[in-house]
């Protein structure tokens, strides 16, 4: 076996030393980290770029819709008020206390040995439309003042049938001096007042919208 | 293997040139990257919102002009049916025609107050007292309910019917009549 001598150790101890300079070694991996940190870098500012072109695309929209929506409100703002006004318009018609009903009840009301004497009626109230309505007049009968009761019951009925919360009270009732001739009988006579309130409810309205069809169709025309 | 003193000496200098780069790329570009993310973020978050109720009031409006029609033709017709002018001129004669193509020829309207219609804009309230001297009850009525069907923007009011002790076949008969009209 042949003798081999290394005389180049020194050498390649140097060149082996060289080769783990720490330094250097420091450097590739600060390199390494640099690199990875730059594509980090680069990567979030692509993202970035993205996020730039779409807040610009979505400016874009918003800049193009903002005159839109504002015309849109504008003209929503009109119409609503318009809308508001005809559906005031609309109800203020349809919510009128009628009193053809009220007088045809009267009129049918009456039997013949009642006669009216006054009538006044006033309406109060806007949305709900309440009628006070005073009937004088005089009865005449044997029981004048059961013929007066009869008519106030009857009254109360029959305006019971069409309208709500109709009532009817005595405000006087008096035996009268005076009598009649009834039937070709003598009978005593009682002078009363009396006291109808009703409201005008869902009956009141749909006559008043009957009512208030034929003018709006005359108008068409 | 052992780490002599000028090698340590390189380890720790490239220990701190690693912290500074870390630092610098945090602060110096990451930093501003994230903050300039985080504001666009924000600022197209609040411009879809924007986008968003924008295009409601826009889908709201198209409801609206829908609507409008209907709105309008009532409008429309109210307004046909107030003649043009000063109501003093035009009511008091209306009135007397209406109640004259009823055989009721006595008629006197006069007016009693006026004021603006405060829940209808553009519109004001007259207060009119239309009397009638001498009139048959029931063709009275039916005259009455025939100014109610074709007047729909006349309410009555008041009514009062009286009988003359000297004249019980007629009555006298004073109205209060509400009407509407423009301003």
């Amino acid at each position: 076996m042949a003798l081999h001598l290394n005389l180049y150790h020194e050498v390649q101890k140097q060149k082996a030393l060289r080769r783990r300079d720490p330094l250097k070694l420091g450097g590739y991996g600060l390199g390494a980290i640099a690199l990875c940190l730059a594509g980090f870098y680069f990567l979030q500012l692509g993202r970035q770029s993205a996020l730039t072109s779409e807040n610009k695309r979505v400016q874009t929209e918003h800049d193009q819709l903002a005159p839109k929506a504002l015309e849109a409100q504008k003209r929503a703002d009109e119409i609503s008020a318009m809308l508001e006004s005809s559906k005031k318009l609309v109800s203020r018609i349809e919510e009128r206390l009628l009193w053809a009903p009220i007088l045809e009840i009267l009129t049918q009301a009456v039997p013949a040995e009642i006669q009216l004497v006054r009538l006044a009626g006033d309406v109060s109230g806007e949305s709900a439309r309440r009628c006070t309505i005073t009937v004088d007049g005089i009865a005449a009968g044997e029981e004048a003042r059961q013929v007066a009761e009869d008519f106030r019951r009857v009254l109360g009925e029959r305006f019971g049938e069409k309208f709500k919360g109709a009532t009817s009270t005595f405000k006087t009732l008096e035996d009268s001096p005076d009598t009649v001739k009834l039937g070709g009988k003598t009978v005593p006579t009682a002078s009363f007042s009396i006291n109808l309130q009703v409201q005008g409810g869902l009956d009141g309205k749909s006559a008043a919208l009957q009512a208030a069809q034929p003018a709006a169709q005359k108008t068409e025309a | 293997m052992k780490l002599g003193k000028d090698e340590i000496q390189k380890i720790a200098l490239a220990g701190l040139l690693l912290i500074g780069l870390i630092y610098c790329y945090f602060t110096m570009l990451l930093g501003p990257l994230s903050a300039s993310k985080v504001v666009t973020t924000a600022s197209t978050d609040a411009l879809q919102k924007k986008i968003g109720e924008h295009k409601a009031k826009i889908r709201l409006g198209q409801k609206m002009d829908s609507e409008a029609p209907t709105a309008v033709n009532t409008i429309r017709q109210v307004n046909a049916m107030v003649p043009e002018g000063s109501p003093v001129a035009w009511f008091p004669t209306q009135m007397a025609d209406h109640f004259k193509k009823h055989g009721i020829e006595k008629v006197s309207t006069r007016l009693n107050s006026e004021m603006a219609d405060k829940e209808l804009p553009g519109f004001r309230r007259i207060t009119w007292g239309i009397d009638f001297p001498k009139v048959d009850f029931v063709p009275f009525a039916q005259a009455l309910a025939s100014l109610e069907n074709e007047h729909p923007l006349v309410e009555i009011s008041g009514l009062q019917v009286e009988t003359g002790a000297d004249d019980p076949e007629n009555q006298r008969v004073m109205l209060t009549v509400r009407n509407l009209v423009k301003q």
